[in-house]
């Protein structure tokens, strides 16, 4: 079947008007700054073409019934429609690349149901973990999102990038503790899709997983408007451990090692590498000083019962020590990890390399890799930042790697492996945000050149990163699948257009 | 005093449409854009009720720094930024201020920020909506000054007070006429502990405001101030207001050489003096109390401990309230400026959600420190009719002292 290139419809003041009389009229944002703010989410932004991607009108929907009702209109008018949660992601996939509609989640964050029977809690995607924990706490229950965006994420978002979770060793990530959910397709059609066949069931074997389908799509196919999340015991104990290496090999094989050992109630184990306390060491608010001979960091958490985490404490202290690791003390512990959500956004934590302060912006480049890769990825995703260093001083800094373990309810395995990396974002112009974007392509090819995946942690629907996930990590038929699925679903292009190069869908067709 | 976030030069420098944003400016609102945490933006009281990300730091900051990338024009962010409730919540939750702060001079001062712009941007031709209502409610503060210490005394009727101000309570234009059980309870309770105040009645127009309109005229009669207690030998100065204490605190520091003055907050004082005497509360005052932080001492000076400690000294009393940090997102929605004047039916909102939060806990009184929580509770229970009685924590410690108030007149120095 031939599909028509998409022409867009224009919001006009009748699309407008018509918003309004569906929304409320306080409902829909037409100010230029408050579309303005809704151009940007966490990633590096290019201020010098700010105004390319404002969108044209704000809608905050008040749940679903105003979702279809938005995404009604859209479809008629053809026009395009970005969801947008907490904007706390780093893959702009709240950036509307084609202007239209933008949807504003905020609104959705009601509470529907907590089953403490069944250990599960029903919210709209507007809400905040940190919120949601506040009301679950009382409990004694929680729900484990626990991310650098915790305090300004929402579920909605953390749906729409398949989101990651620094815990997830113990409790999984978003795509496992997200057990159904609600989706309005471009249609206005409402669908639930879960991980069994019902919205409180998480495993069966009945017909298709269509939840995993409607994960991580970065507002691309739908909008999710509520969801049924797994609701655990808080847990009686939290124990971080860091631990001082004076060379790479003892690091990384100590990380092995206590992340292979079998621990039931390891949440997260990680490697701070050399570089990366180097960077902290420019900056003595960031990190508590750590003596001269300390290269490499090795952090491990264990969440659970008093019963089951010292008794593994105790021995994954024993494998530490086994390598030559010294434990930090409990001040780095408590510290580091407590402010584990603050601390490394801060513009004026950007260091010259003598140590003077500059405004630059972090970001960070995750990609997923198994075990083996790690050593060879880490040499290679420095060697392109230092290009670009040496290349541009002044707009670029290597702020170090950051190795965690990534596999969902156990330490082995997949690993999430980052590149943070400063940006002088105040300076950029198209000289400079084009050669930012190469720099991530080179940092995406070389993931993938060690079959390592272009995200773990953001999703990889941004320029520089969504031509390499679609046409290199999916090369082997899941792109040509996906790019069917999107023109059955969206078969004007209207949901988030421009993203995971999902153009190219509609283009062929034409031709 | 505890705490003071940077002064920043450059909100001296006028914004204006002709001359644009300086430099300074736009780095200052990048930082905040650039943090990217937002989480000023869900502890935020007005963002809790409306979801609008335009009325919070991170909107604030991002629209000035569009404006000044070309996207947006100044004056089109008047009406925005009146949607603040200058709680500070936003501060204290931004990484920029817990995590480096003053070491930097980079503290996000939202607070401040917004009063320049609002002051600005009318000062450059733009008009706030019913801001006539603020206009009338300063008046009446510069009428106040005008009765030359009438109106600050009429409440201490009955009252002797010290002549010597060595120790000398400052009470402003609200609390002597609407909240005047605090300077008249705090009286009588330090007079039972054998404490002379003396009165201080000039204290001028000293209404936070003022702040948003004329910052010249709010310094002048801060200037003015500075130069009485000097005068008068005034030592230690106990504010019954904490919006005045945290002028004191915030904004008078950067201003003026504040010496060897000692401004105490009035709970603050009292603990201390009781500790000192080895009072201790007798009188039993049956009740299930929560305690409301008020804004300008919680998050605008981070202090939270007095008020808290004498309740504790209060026998029968039971208190059911959440920790000072798990206040931060909460306003009784009066704000500490003209929200509620420009905002009346957010600001009921506000405080109908703190209310209830209160009555959720099982409690049926809820203490505050600030007469202006009291006043904005007093009308919000009476429309939402919900069953949780504001009183002021002096009252009950009053009480618990066998104290009343209403009939009891104390002789002092």
């Amino acid at each position: 079947m031939a599909v028509a290139p998409v022409t867009y419809g224009a919001v006009t003041d009748e699309v407008i008007a018509e918003l309004k009389s569906l929304l409320g009229d306080e409902y829909v944002l037409t100010d230029l700054h408050e579309r303005a703010m809704r151009a940007a989410n966490c990633a590096p932004f290019p201020l010098h073409r700010w105004a390319d991607q404002t969108p044209d009108v704000v809608v905050l929907p008040g749940g679903t019934d105003d979702v279809v009702a938005i995404l009604k209109l859209a479809s008629e008018r053809r026009i395009p429609v970005t969801p947008r949660g907490g904007a706390s992601g780093l893959a702009d996939g709240a950036m509307p690349l084609r202007k239209g509609i933008c949807v504003d989640i905020k609104r959705m964050n009601e509470v529907f149901e907590i089953d403490e029977e069944n250990s599960c809690v029903t919210v709209g995607t507007g809400i905040n973990p940190l919120k949601l924990n506040e009301i679950l706490e009382p409990l004694g229950k929680f729900f484990p999102d626990d991310l650098a965006g915790y305090a300004n994420a929402v579920i909605g978002g953390r749906i729409g990038c398949g989101g990651w979770t620094l815990i997830g060793g113990r409790y999984g990530h978003i795509p496992d503790t997200v057990i159904s959910m609600e989706c309005v397709l471009p249609s206005g059609e409402v669908i639930w899709v879960g991980g069994g066949g019902t919205k409180k069931v998480r495993k069966s074997s009945s017909g298709y997983r269509l939840k995993d389908l409607f994960m991580q799509h970065q507002g691309t196919l739908c909008i999710v408007t509520r969801a049924v999340l797994e609701m655990y015991p808080k847990p009686e104990v939290e124990f971080a451990g860091y631990f001082a290496f004076d060379n790479w090999d003892d690091s990384y094989a100590a990380l092995y090692d206590v992340t292979t050992k079998g621990f039931g109630t390891i949440s997260s184990a990680m490697i701070f590498d050399d570089r990366k306390i180097d960077f902290l060491r420019r900056d003595d608010e960031a990190f508590i000083p750590l003596h001269k001979d300390v290269k490499f960091v090795n952090l491990f958490t264990f969440y659970g019962l008093r019963c089951e985490v010292e008794p593994a404490v105790k021995e994954a202290f024993r494998i530490m020590k086994r390598w030559g690791g010294k434990y930090l003390g409990p001040e780095q512990g408590e510290g580091d990890w407590a402010s584990r959500h603050d601390r490394y956004h801060l513009s004026y934590h950007g260091r010259t390399p003598d140590g003077q302060a500059t405004l630059m912006s972090w970001h960070c480049e995750d990609t997923a890799a198994v075990h083996s890769e790690l050593p060879a990825l880490r040499i290679k995703f420095h060697e392109i930042v230092d290009r670009y260093m040496a290349e541009y001083p002044g707009m670029f800094d290597d702020w170090g790697i950051f190795i965690y373990t990534s596999n969902p309810f156990k330490g082995w395995g997949d690993y999430l492996i980052e590149i943070d990396v400063g940006v002088a974002e105040l300076q950029y112009n198209t000289e400079t945000w084009d050669a930012w974007i190469r720099m991530k392509k080179e940092i995406a090819n070389a993931a993938v050149d060690h079959d390592a995946s272009v995200s773990i942690c953001h999703g990889s629907c941004r320029e520089g990163d969504d031509d390499v996930a679609m046409h290199r990590e999916m090369s082997h038929g899941g792109f040509e699948i996906m790019k069917k699925i999107k023109r059955m679903i969206d078969p004007d292009n209207i949901m988030n257009p421009g993203k995971y190069c999902l153009d190219e869908a509609y283009d062929e067709v034409s031709r | 005093m505890s705490y003071q976030l940077s002064k920043k030069e450059f909100y001296a420098e006028p914004l204006a449409k002709a001359t644009g944003i300086s430099e300074e400016f736009v780095k200052e609102a990048y930082l905040v854009f650039a943090c990217r945490h937002k989480f000023c933006r869900d502890i935020c009281p007005n963002f809790d009720l409306t979801r609008r990300e335009a009325h919070t730091s991170y909107g604030f900051h991002t629209s000035i720094l569009a404006v000044s990338r070309g996207v947006g024009q100044l004056d089109a962010l008047l009406d925005d930024f009146t949607y603040c409730l200058e709680c500070g919540a936003c501060e204290l939750r931004c990484p920029n201020t817990s995590m480096g702060g003053d070491f930097y001079r980079r503290s996000t001062t939202t607070v401040d920020m917004v009063r320049k712009v609002r002051r600005d941007l009318v000062a450059d031709g733009g008009a706030i909506a019913d801001w006539s209502a603020v206009k009338e409610y300063l008046d009446e503060h510069r009428g106040f000054v005008a009765s030359q210490g009438d109106l600050v005394t009429k409440w201490a009727e009955g009252i002797k007070l010290a002549g010597d101000m060595k120790t000398a309570l400052f009470v402003d234009f609200f609390t002597a006429t609407q909240g005047t059980e605090v300077p008249r309870l705090a009286v009588q309770i330090l007079a039972r502990l054998g404490v002379k105040v003396g009165l201080y009645t000039t204290p001028g127009v000293t209404a936070p405001e003022l702040l948003s309109e004329d910052d010249e005229e709010w310094k002048r009669y801060a200037g003015e101030n500075m130069e009485s207690f000097k005068a008068l030998g005034v030592k230690t100065l106990v504010v019954t207001n904490p919006h005045d204490y945290a002028l004191f605190v915030r904004e008078y520091p950067k201003w003026f050489d504040m010496g060897d003055l000692e401004v105490v907050f009035v709970t603050d004082f009292i603990l201390k003096k009781m500790k000192a005497k080895g009072v201790t509360p007798s009188v039993a005052v049956e009740g299930q109390f929560a305690y409301h932080d008020p804004c300008t001492l919680n998050k605008l000076v981070v202090e939270a401990d007095s008020p808290r400690e004498l309740i504790a000294m209060v026998p029968g009393a039971e208190i059911v309230d959440v920790m000072p940090g798990n206040q931060w997102k909460y306003c009784c929605g009066n704000g500490n400026g003209p929200y509620r004047k420009l905002h009346p039916e957010m600001a009921y909102r506000i405080g109908q959600k703190r209310l209830r939060a209160a009555a959720d806990l099982g409690a049926d009184t809820i203490l505050v420190a600030c007469p202006h929580c009291k006043d904005q509770f007093t009308d919000v229970k009476a429309r939402a009719g919900l069953p949780v009685e504001p009183v002021h924590v002096l009252e009950v410690v009053a009480k618990a002292m066998g104290i009343d108030w209403t009939t009891t007149s104390p002789t002092v120095g």
